[in-house]
């Protein structure tokens, strides 16, 4: 059965969105786990959260799969290469990443700060993480603010 | 210099064509979200979507878009 396009566009931009809400909730997850098996190495109970933490990740996005109901993300269909190509989101994206560049900017002074307590190595580390995880958390937390839907009559 | 906006006709000219903004969108090669973004204003089209708008709407890209003072409408 052919699915209209204005439908599977709609279901393709859901998906999109959910995917990106997953892919941010399991950022801050396993950032927040590296970033505390960084700082308390000695504690057994982080590193034990790693492996059900992949587990999950796995069984959301099998979850998210399910969510398109039968049909499948094709990304050679036209309504995945609109939503790929689409300005409103482009610019989005654009305006999101330069925010989240002055954030991880302006992080580093105060994770330091934070984290100079630690010895270098754990330090560095701790850093490390935590900056990608900041930095990529406001990317994608910040995009889907922006490309929420405003009701707009029309 | 003052405040410039970019104002659209978008709205009445789907209208008048019975399009919706998921049609429209398609028909442009965009999603709903961006035909929604112009229209409401929160979005200034790149020449080549505003082109494309234009000639699926069958209309010349001036009566679609015009530059007025962020005041006037």
């Amino acid at each position: 059965m052919k699915i209209p396009t204005e439908a599977r566009s709609e279901k393709y931009l859901r998906f999109s969105r959910r995917s990106m809400t997953v892919t941010l909730l399991v950022v801050l997850a396993v950032g927040g786990v590296c970033i505390a098996m960084a700082i308390w190495p000695a504690a057994p109970s982080w590193s034990r959260a790693v492996t059900p933490l992949w587990i999950v990740a796995v069984v959301l996005a099998a979850g998210l799969q399910r969510t398109l109901g039968g049909d499948r993300w094709d990304p050679g269909s036209p309504e995945a290469r609109a939503i790929a190509d689409d300005e409103w989101r482009r610019n989005n994206m654009d305006r999101a990443r330069r925010v989240a560049f002055v954030v991880v900017l302006a992080a580093q002074l105060p994770l330091g700060l934070l984290l100079a307590g630690l010895p270098s190595a754990r330090a560095l580390m701790a850093m490390a993480v935590a900056t990608i995880t900041l930095g990529v958390a406001t990317l994608f937390a910040l995009f889907l603010h922006l490309d929420r839907d405003v009701h707009d009559a029309g | 210099m003052p405040d410039e906006v970019l104002h659209n006709t978008l709205r009445v000219q789907r209208a008048i064509r019975n399009l919706t903004q998921a049609e429209l969108a398609e028909q442009a090669g965009v999603t709903r979200k961006s035909v929604n973004a112009i229209e409401a204003g929160r979005m200034v089209p790149s020449v080549l979507l505003a082109l494309k708008l234009a000639h699926v709407l069958d209309v010349s890209v001036e009566s679609l878009f015009s530059v007025g003072d962020a005041t006037s409408k």
